[in-house]
């Protein structure tokens, strides 16, 4: 695993604190519902510079970061944060996934997945004699909403916070992210 | 990879239990990761405990005090022919037996007198029957009338010009509904007439010689006697829901001389089980979800299923529990269940057993929803739905780790049956954020117990 042991340090203490940021958040009256996934816009935006094999281990980490602080399980987690590492990844063989437009695009669509998926594994786990009080999809599209905006607006500069370039800064732009060998 | 990938699928949606466990240790350094958020902990921190707090706290823990009084003494028998020539020796449900839903376990408030084959009831309804009386461990055993191999003779108030009718009840009828859950009676055999539907079953055993506690029992209710399906499909409706509704029960003696009535147990906030915790979080990532963590966990005795309290208000119960620290699933958090009574706030306060409340989330205006099942509750006549009644909600016992007497919050309760459906009710004035809570404490076992200081 290179890209220096300060890099994954550095993602560690700052998913820490925006996973936490993103816990104060949710528990505002304001912003409930309109929650932005701070983990989804960081894992696009650096996955849309690693290679698949770093991006999968930064996946690993946010995951376990993630439940470090939250109630989900850490398997939904982590099954929600490799596919999405994946499917950037993949992408990223024929389109340019770090410009802003697409990024905050895909940051969207991954929030909507990995929402929608989370709250589906808490519905079945919490196995409630009925519904929720609010239905699964109104969490999953205003989440979309929001974390669109926020990796529109603050990605690049997510991915941009001190101690985290040692991770993507080595790593070749769109266009040669997959050399021939 | 897409192996892995689909083994982290099924794992998320069909949970195995040891897997689980083993992860929840491998992760235990996770702990750690919350700890590394404190400057967002200095951000939001709570400014220290004003005046009003304490006041509030004083008054919430005398109300609590006042509701477990008034919870033990509404389990005493209220008619006179059933209080005499027996002595009452009141307990509070523990939890369920490992065998199964059909077996209690109870911590009397004595030992002395207690004896295999004497009868439970709860105010005038018959329970079971104790099987084990485990004086080392404080713990007795009681056997359900709803087990199916549980028996007991039974008679059928039937008026003066009528003869007695005989009858044996135990075990269940379980009927399912359209929607909802199962309607569930207590099974009735052999009766030895033509019963009458409606008629209310009390227990009366046919030959009392052939046990020594059987009269002990004789007059407590069993239910309304129903007809089910078919001609001989005798059934009768419960007057208690034995599944969620038992929280203190009473055992029934022989009355002795130089007998002394017991003390009453102590308040669960005077136990010393409970542990001071911090919460290392404010609220969860998942905005769907109501959780913190705290900086306690299993070797400081705390285990999943544990309450965790604010003075005496109840803060939510532990999800999951590593080594050094657990998760905590606040009141609106979903799927969180509580065993509860109500005490109505005007009128009449004696408390009512609710049962089993399951928290639905948080409702867009930020209330905090549950669903109500109420299986015993009867329907009160064909005309207009009568209005809900105001109570003030308690914990029940009858879980590990969650005793009674806890503030929950206030609710209007539905005072008609829902059929099975179940209600959905708001409730109001409940701890759910913790950062305008005051000191946490967490329940812990009684093999680690610590002292916990006053409020």
């Amino acid at each position: 695993m290179s890209g220096g042991l300060v890099g994954w340090a550095c993602l560690l203490l700052w998913s820490a604190w925006a996973f936490a940021a993103q816990g104060v958040l949710a528990r505002s009256d304001l912003f409930a519902s309109w929650t932005p996934d701070v983990g989804v816009v960081l894992l696009v935006g650096l996955a849309s510079r690693m290679t698949p094999e770093r991006a999968r281990a930064g996946a690993v980490l946010l995951a376990l970061t993630r439940a470090g602080l939250s109630g989900d399980p850490v398997v939904a987690v982590l099954a929600a944060y490799l596919a999405l590492v994946v499917v950037v990844s993949s992408l990223r063989a024929s389109v340019n996934t770090d410009g802003t437009v697409l990024r905050g695009f895909l940051s969207g669509l991954g929030a909507l997945a990995v929402v929608g998926w989370l709250a589906l594994v808490d519905l079945v786990r919490a196995d409630t004699p009925v519904g929720w009080s609010q239905p699964l999809g109104e969490w999953a599209w205003r989440a979309a909403f929001s974390t669109a905006l926020l990796s529109f607006v603050f990605g690049g500069w997510l991915r941009r916070l001190p101690g985290l370039g040692p991770l993507w800064r080595k790593e070749r732009p769109w266009g040669f992210a997959e050399p021939a060998r | 990879m897409l192996l892995v990938w689909i083994a982290l699928v099924v794992l998320s949606l069909r949970p195995v239990a040891p897997l689980e466990a083993g992860i929840e240790r491998l992760l235990t350094p996770l702990r750690f990761v919350a700890e590394l958020t404190w400057p967002l902990r200095l951000v939001g921190g709570r400014p220290a405990r004003a005046q009003g707090d304490v006041r509030r706290e004083l008054i919430e823990e005398a109300s609590s005090r006042s509701a477990l009084l008034a919870l033990h003494d509404s389990v005493l028998p209220t008619r006179a022919d059933l209080l005499e020539g027996r002595r009452l020796v009141r307990a509070e449900v523990v939890s369920r037996s490992e065998r199964g839903r059909d077996r209690i376990v109870i911590r009397p408030w004595t030992f002395e007198g207690l004896e295999v084959g004497q009868p439970v009831v709860a105010r005038d309804a018959y329970v079971g029957r104790v099987v084990q009386v485990d004086r080392a461990r404080g713990r007795v055993t009681v056997d359900l009338v709803t087990d199916r191999s549980f028996f007991v003779g039974a008679t059928l108030d039937s008026g003066a010009r009528e003869s007695t009718v005989h009858l044996v009840v135990g075990g269940l009828a379980v009927q399912s509904r359209r929607s909802g859950e199962p309607a569930t009676w207590l099974a009735a055999h052999n009766p030895s007439g033509r019963p009458i539907a409606g008629r209310s079953v009390v227990v009366g055993e046919l030959l009392p010689e052939l046990d020594p506690h059987s009269a002990l029992a004789a007059g407590f209710e069993l239910g309304t006697l129903e007809l089910g399906s078919s001609d001989d499909d005798w059934r009768v409706r419960p007057v208690l829901d034995y599944l969620h509704g038992l929280f203190q029960v009473v055992v029934l003696t022989h009355p002795r001389r130089g007998q002394l009535d017991p003390a009453p147990p102590l308040h669960p906030l005077e136990e010393g089980r409970w542990v001071r915790a911090r919460a290392l979080t404010a609220g969860d990532p998942s905005p769907w979800r109501s959780t913190v963590q705290l900086d306690r966990g299993r070797v400081h005795g705390v285990r999943a299923g544990a309450a965790v309290v604010a003075g005496a208000r109840l803060v939510g119960r532990v999800a999951t529990v590593g080594e050094l620290g657990c998760e905590v699933a606040l009141l609106d958090d979903p799927g969180l269940a509580l065993t509860a009574v109500g005490r109505p706030v005007q009128g009449d306060s004696t408390p009512r057993v609710l049962g089993r409340l399951v928290a639905l989330g948080p409702a867009s205006d930020g209330a905090l929803v549950y669903h109500w099942r109420d299986v015993t509750l009867p329907r009160v006549g064909d005309g207009p739905t009568p209005p809900p009644r105001r109570m003030r909600l308690f914990t029940g016992s009858g879980e590990a780790g969650l005793p009674a007497g806890l503030l929950i919050g206030i609710a209007d309760m539905p005072s008609y049956s829902s059929e099975g459906e179940g209600h959905t009710v708001r409730l109001s004035d409940a701890a759910s954020r913790v950062d305008e809570l005051g000191r946490l404490w967490v329940r812990i076992d009684s093999g680690t117990a610590t002292t916990r200081s006053s409020p």
